[in-house]
C-alpha cells in the first residue's frame, strides 16, 4: 500500500493534468533530459516528484500515525524560437519601412521563452493554489496547509533555433503517515528443484556391461 | 604594402572568395529596412562571408559537449555599408546549406556580434525566424 505522500504526490499530478486546458503537458520524474523540440509552445512540460520530508517527532507516537511534513518539487520546461513576420521581411514587394517595423517586432527566442514560462508557472500556480484544490481532490483532512514555496528560474540554454528555459517551484504540505509494519513478502509455491536419481551411486557411476 | 592592410585585404579571399568559404550573405538593417546584397567594396560583387552552420556547446545538464544546428556568419567589415550593433535585432538571410544557389532562410541576430574591429571582420550569432 502506498504512503500518504505517494497518494498526494499522484493526485497533484492529476489535478494538475486535469486542469491543464491544453496548456502545458504533466509527467511523473524524468531524469533523463527533455528534447527542446518535445516542449515548444503549449507542449511545454511540468514534472511533480516527491522532494523531501521532515517527521517532527513532536507529530508522532511510537505507533504512529506520524505527522509527514512533505515537499514536492514541480520542474517546468518551456522552449520558443524567435518569431516575427517572416513573410513581410521576405516579400520582395514590401517596402523599407514595412521591412523596418516588422523587424522591430520580431521576438528574440530567449524572450518568447521566458515569457512562456512565466505563464506556465502562472497556470501552475493558480491550480495548486486554487480554494478548490486545497484537498488535491483527497478526502477532507488527508491533506494540510499545502503551499507554494519558492519559484526559481534557471538559465536559458540555446538549442538551434529554440531556446529552452527551465524552473522549478516548491510546494509543501502536511499529511499524516500510517505505520503499518514490514507487510513482508508472501511466498508462492516452493519447487524443490533438487535431482534425486536413486539409483545413482555418488562416486560410482559408470558403464554397466552385461555379465 | 603595410601588413595589417594585407591582413585586412586577405580577408576577401578567407572569407568571401566564392571559390573558396564565402557564401552570398543579405543583411537587413532594422533602422532603415535596407537590404544589402552587394559588397561595399566592390559592388559587382555579391556580400558574402564565412557560415558556419553547427556549433559546439557544452550541455548544462550532462556536461558532455554536443553540437547544436547554431549558423555564425563572419563578414568582413570593410564590405557592410552599416556595422550592426549589439542590441539592434538585425536580419541576416542566408543559404539553407553550404550551397550558394540554395534558397536563403531568414534569421536574426539575438545575441550581441562578436566584434574584431581590429583584425576587420564581424560575427554574427543567428538563430532561424518561424513566421508568428
Amino acid at each position: 500500500m502506498n504512503q500518504a505522500y505517494q497518494i498526494i504526490r499522484d493526485s497533484i499530478r492529476r489535478v494538475l493534468a486535469q486542469k491543464a486546458d491544453g496548456e502545458f503537458l504533466v509527467a511523473g520524474y524524468q531524469k533523463r533530459g527533455k528534447g527542446a523540440d518535445q516542449v515548444v509552445s503549449k507542449s511545454r512540460l511540468v514534472e511533480v516528484y516527491y522532494n523531501r520530508g521532515d517527521f517532527p517527532k513532536s507529530g508522532g507516537s511510537q505507533g504512529g500515525p506520524n505527522k509527514h511534513n512533505c515537499t514536492f518539487r514541480i520542474d517546468m520546461t518551456a522552449a520558443e524560437p524567435a518569431k516575427g513576420d517572416k513573410a513581410t521581411i521576405n516579400d520582395p514587394n514590401a517596402t523599407a519601412a514595412e521591412v523596418a517595423q516588422a523587424l522591430e517586432r520580431m521576438k528574440a527566442s530567449d524572450l518568447l521563452a521566458d515569457k512562456s514560462i512565466d505563464e506556465l508557472f502562472g497556470h501552475v500556480y493558480r491550480i495548486l493554489m486554487a480554494a478548490d484544490n486545497q484537498d488535491f481532490d483527497l478526502p477532507v483532512g488527508f491533506v494540510a496547509s499545502r503551499w507554494v514555496d519558492q519559484f526559481n528560474k534557471d538559465e536559458p540554454i540555446e538549442r538551434g533555433k529554440l531556446t529552452i528555459l527551465t524552473a522549478s517551484c516548491l510546494l509543501t504540505c502536511s499529511t499524516s503517515e500510517d505505520v503499518e509494519g514490514y507487510t513482508g513478502v508472501q511466498a508462492g509455491d516452493i519447487v524443490d528443484v533438487t535431482v534425486q536419481l536413486e539409483t545413482d551411486i555418488p562416486g560410482k557411476a559408470g558403464t554397466e556391461t552385461g555379465a | 604594402m603595410n601588413l595589417r592592410v594585407q591582413a585586412e585585404a586577405d580577408l576577401f579571399d578567407t572569407l568571401e572568395d566564392s571559390d573558396g568559404f564565402g557564401l552570398p550573405v543579405e543583411l537587413i538593417n532594422p533602422d532603415t529596412g535596407a537590404i544589402q546584397t552587394k559588397s561595399a567594396n566592390d559592388p559587382t560583387l555579391d556580400l558574402s562571408g564565412q557560415i558556419l552552420y553547427d556549433t559546439l556547446v557544452v550541455d548544462p545538464q550532462s556536461g558532455l559537449e554536443m553540437v547544436i544546428h547554431k549558423p555564425v556568419v563572419t563578414l568582413r567589415r570593410s564590405s557592410l555599408d552599416v556595422i550592426p550593433e549589439a542590441g539592434k535585432g538585425w536580419g541576416v538571410r542566408i543559404p539553407e546549406t553550404p550551397d550558394p544557389t540554395a534558397n536563403k532562410t531568414l534569421h536574426y541576430v539575438e545575441r550581441a556580434p562578436e566584434d574584431g574591429k581590429a583584425i576587420g571582420f564581424i560575427r554574427l550569432y543567428l538563430t532561424e525566424v518561424v513566421q508568428e
